[in-house]
């Protein structure tokens, strides 16, 4: 069956999607080692949207796995991980923005996941003040022990993906992450690929 | 001695149950004292001049590298700037990986009809120190003490703060605080026993 939503987002930007209650969500690492911050409102009410704090608590875990049920901040169920290749997702550090890079790399004007997930959901009546804290799929934060925690590249090998089940209507934001200064995507933002559809794309490609 | 504005040095007692939110310069110390024992206390920061900048978990995580800053660490605005530091510490057992505890936290442990949280005690406190409605961010949950396990589980223990434990940060910028005596009575959050809190600014 025809996917409803199949997109290339080409890394180091980003791209919006959305599903109706039931559908699928892959996101694909097309070339590997590539970090996509991802957002997820609900469609009724962009108000209520993918909270990692919240999802930490409901699932007494720092981590999120196959089988989760991720919650909102209204700690309501609105996605579900049907699938995953990887096992390795960040819930703990904020996006990319302008500060980053002007500030702490010297960069101003560099490419960054904040804008790119904002501009994406533009118009949709989201809040730029209230903009959450997205889930890093694939981003590698380990912690390494006392409570330090590591910033390196991802795991997620060519193809590689995660598949997620919309529990009720969403749209959201991908942004394949621009960071190419320090670790975080292999120093080369690669593109992402998103699918939409009532079938979970198990295989990575037709 | 009493205060609500925090402009002058003062004492704010904190009822069990309830929140308060008061400003203060850059370099004042807040000392928070634990009066009973076993109770967290939920603390938000607000840069005074935009209250769009907070005190933000994922933004200090990554600017120390750290789940949780110790002794010395600043916690980091969501512009990316030092907003607290952490001055004094004897208990330092906190969390600083979950939200606050919020009507539909209760709702989902089964309690049926109103019941206070973390996140109403802040919007109260802030609406009745004059700022409006504020956005409820992911607070430092001082003493809340969920227990981290290697493999990335955690689980609600009680706190491990005896009476008159206290805690003392220092403001980098001037700030609008509010702190919630968390009212948490159904998990081992508060140790079932939600009790009062005491502010001291200097």
């Amino acid at each position: 069956m025809t996917p409803r939503v199949d997109v290339v987002v080409p890394g180091g930007f980003g791209g919006p999607w959305d599903a109706r209650a039931g559908e699928f969500i892959t996101v694909i690492d097309l070339e590997g080692e590539q970090t996509g911050d991802f957002v997820a409102f609900v469609t009724a009410d962009p108000d209520e949207w993918l909270s990692p704090v919240h999802c930490r608590e409901a699932l007494q875990n720092l981590f999120v796995h196959a089988g989760d049920r991720l919650v909102s901040n209204r700690r309501r169920p609105i996605l579900e991980v049907v699938a995953d290749d990887v096992g390795v997702h960040d819930a703990t550090i904020p996006a990319c923005d302008p500060t980053r890079y002007a500030v702490e790399f010297g960069v101003p004007g560099h490419r960054n996941c904040f804008e790119n997930l904002f501009n994406a959901v533009h118009g949709r009546g989201v809040d730029a003040r209230r903009f959450p804290e997205p889930l890093n799929l694939f981003q590698n934060t380990p912690v390494v022990g006392d409570g330090r925690i590591g910033l390196t590249d991802p795991v997620s090998r060519p193809g590689e993906r995660i598949v997620l089940r919309a529990l009720v209507d969403l749209f959201g934001a991908l942004s394949p992450c621009p960071q190419d200064i320090i670790p975080g995507n292999g120093l080369r933002p690669s593109p992402m690929r998103v699918v939409v559809g009532v079938a979970a794309h198990l295989d990575g490609a037709e | 001695m009493s205060t609500i504005d925090g402009t002058s040095p003062g004492e704010i007692h904190i009822p069990a149950r309830t929140g308060i939110a008061f400003r203060v310069d850059a370099g004042a110390e807040i000392e928070i004292v634990d009066l009973q024992g076993q109770q967290p206390a939920d603390f938000w920061a607000y840069y005074e001049n935009d209250l769009g900048e907070y005190l933000s978990a994922p933004h200090t995580r990554i600017a120390n590298m750290r789940l949780m800053p110790g002794v010395g660490d600043a916690f980091f605005s969501n512009r990316r700037r030092p907003m607290i530091r952490i001055v004094d510490d004897p208990v330092p057992v906190h969390d600083f990986l979950s939200a606050a505890c919020d009507p539909w936290r209760y709702e989902e442990l089964g309690h049926r009809g109103w019941h206070g949280s973390c996140q109403e005690n802040l919007e109260l406190a802030m609406k009745r120190a004059g700022y409006g409605d504020v956005v409820c961010p992911q607070p430092f949950n001082i003493w809340t003490n969920f227990h981290l396990h290697p493999d990335g589980r955690f689980e609600i223990m009680r706190p491990a703060t005896k009476a008159g434990d206290h805690i003392v940060v220092r403001a980098e910028m001037p700030c609008v605080i509010a702190v919630s005596a968390c009212p948490q009575d159904i998990t081992l959050t508060a140790g079932l026993n939600p009790t009062d809190l005491l502010v001291r600014i200097r």
